[in-house]
């Protein structure tokens, strides 16, 4: 086993010594390598250089640190403001540009989308666009939206009842909304004077709130319009529909007016309310099984109470009967058992 | 149950009239009231809810009124001879004034002979007939049989209310067959309109005797 070793060892010693390199090989080589590399020149003095260098002067630095005075300015030129607090002012303004209030006050009736200041991008503001001329295409209520920043206020001098008068049309009919960007939750809404008096205010509030809850669930400002307008939009098809098909959608405004008058809701006017906003149409069959029951019970009790009178006929008596000489059927009731007694009997 | 003429006085076939019947049953009790069980057959609880199903009987039909009387007859009587001079003799005592016996509905029962029968008055003459009567006994018959008095009575009772409602509801609709099975024997109408099935079936000159 050693044996085998050793002549393994030997042999791999063998071949290694025959592959290394040669003494004279390797100078060969590193002669090879010199003739290739071309040195750079080393740099050389000028004779200005030379002249300056002699003088004593320097070579570049002083060039520099001329043009450095140069572009320096005097002290009392600078106006710089004073640092503190009360310079800085982080709170947004409320107020709109009188610009922006002309734009809003002269916008185009027919516009659907009016943001003078500019408050989306040109991308963002023809997306809304776009979706508030198809919704005009396929419903009946148009929606303009007046778009604000977050803070603002509209003041008194845009008159909300202006601009919604301007959006009015013969044959169709208009919802105006007041949409704060960024801040979904003051949008406003409000219908022309036809519209509101077929749809009443239960059902504004209802299609707000119900826009608003969906625009506020996304967390992108531009997110917040877009599902604001959609909710908008489903909402006011529903109410469109209902319209077709004659349902007074006003009802609930006057159950809600009765019952603010009276203070408290009665449990009648609840029960009907809910029968109007109810969407389970279990809880609608059912309510009318419960009815079509009640109504069944108290025709039973009348009918078991009605008295039955009938007409009187003069008749003749009969067989010296004074009062009556109607003679029925007779029976008998013997049990079987007796009756086949009597019967033996006889 | 043979059928004689309207106007009869007596019966053609047995020469039965009231002035015989008197003679039969002259010893009878004359003062007697709607609710009357001379041999006792049904208890206080039973009596108090037939009384209770009369009185509702009265209510829904004020022109009428139910009456019972149950007795027992020492051989077998024909009863529809005792229930006739019963409703033409006797005095119901506890009868609102403005009722006669002419109204009223009777019901006869045999206790002994186990038989019951059912007579009225005049102004019943154009709403009851045989078949009625003999459907509302047939309704008791089976619990007469079991000795439930009470609820076969009771039964009689109800069966006659929905006949009589069924009869008003057609006399709404056309009096006109009620007022031809009542009609004298000499009077003909023309313009009646043909009736509904059931009363036309009993609608003649003829009335029913014994």
């Amino acid at each position: 086993m050693k044996a085998k070793l050793c002549l393994s060892l030997l042999c791999c010693g063998i071949v290694f010594s025959l592959l290394a390199p040669t003494p004279a090989q390797e100078a060969q080589a590193e002669a090879e390598a010199e003739a290739v590399v071309e040195w750079e020149p080393l740099p050389q003095w000028s004779q200005d250089d030379l002249t300056k260098i002699e003088k004593g002067e320097n070579l570049i630095s002083g060039e520099l640190f001329d043009i450095a005075e140069a572009q320096e300015q005097p002290a009392e030129a600078l106006d710089l403001p004073l640092p503190g607090p009360e310079i800085v002012d982080d709170t947004p303004s409320t107020d709109i540009p009188e610009t922006a209030l002309a734009a809003y006050a002269q916008s185009d009736p027919l516009a659907w989308l009016i943001d003078p200041q500019k408050i989306l991008s040109q991308q963002q503001f023809l997306d809304a666009e776009n979706f508030l001329q198809y919704h005009s295409g396929v419903s009946k209520i148009d929606i303009h939206v007046y778009l604000f920043d977050r803070d603002q206020i509209i003041p008194a001098s845009l008159e909300r009842s202006a601009l919604i008068a301007k959006h009015a049309k013969k044959d169709r009919e208009t919802a105006v909304i007041f949409y704060f960007y960024e801040s979904p939750e003051r949008t406003e809404m409000n219908f022309g004077e036809a519209t509101r008096r077929k749809i009443g205010d239960f059902e504004r509030k209802r299609c707000l709130v119900s826009s608003i809850q969906a625009a506020v669930g996304k967390s992108q400002p531009e997110d917040q319009l877009e599902g604001l307008c959609v909710q908008m939009s489903i909402m006011l098809y529903r109410l469109e529909k209902a319209l077709k098909q004659g349902i007074d959608l006003t009802a609930a405004d006057t159950l809600t007016n009765q019952n603010e008058q009276q203070g408290k809701a009665s449990p009648f006017a609840k029960a009907i309310q809910l029968w109007g906003t109810t969407q389970s149409y279990r809880l609608r069959v059912a309510s009318a099984l419960l009815l079509i029951g009640m109504a069944w019970i108290i025709f039973a009790v009348r009918r078991s109470r009605r008295s039955y009178t009938f007409e009187e006929f003069d008749i003749p008596p009969r067989l010296g009967g004074d009062h009556g000489a109607g003679v029925g059927a007779v029976i008998s009731y013997l049990p079987y058992e007796r009756k086949r007694k009597n019967s033996d009997r006889g | 149950v043979q059928k004689i003429h309207r106007g009869a006085e007596i019966c053609p076939h047995c020469g039965f009239s009231l002035s015989l019947a008197n003679q039969s049953f002259v010893r009878e009790e004359t003062r007697i009231s709607t609710l009357s069980d001379i041999v006792g057959i049904l208890r206080m609880k039973d009596r108090l809810l037939v009384q209770k199903c009369m009185q509702k009987f009265s209510r829904r039909f004020p022109q009428f009124f139910f009456a019972l009387y149950i007795r027992s007859f020492a051989r077998e009587a024909d009863l529809r001879q005792y229930g006739f001079w019963v409703l033409n003799r006797a005095v119901f005592f506890d009868l609102p004034a403005q009722l006669t016996n002419a109204s009223g509905i009777l019901l006869v029962m045999d206790a002994d002979h186990r038989l019951a029968g059912i007579s009225f008055g005049y102004a019943l003459d154009a709403y009851l007939d045989e078949e009625d009567t003999m459907a509302c006994l047939l309704k008791a018959q089976s619990l007469w049989m079991e000795c439930q008095y009470a609820a076969g009575i009771i039964a009689v009772i109800k069966h006659l209310e929905t006949i009589l409602i069924r009869k008003h509801k057609m006399l709404r609709k056309n009096p006109q067959p009620f007022a031809q099975k009542v009609s004298p024997p000499n009077q003909v109408i023309s313009s009646a309109k043909p009736a509904p099935r059931r009363v036309e079936s009993r609608h003649s000159t003829e009335e029913e005797g014994r």
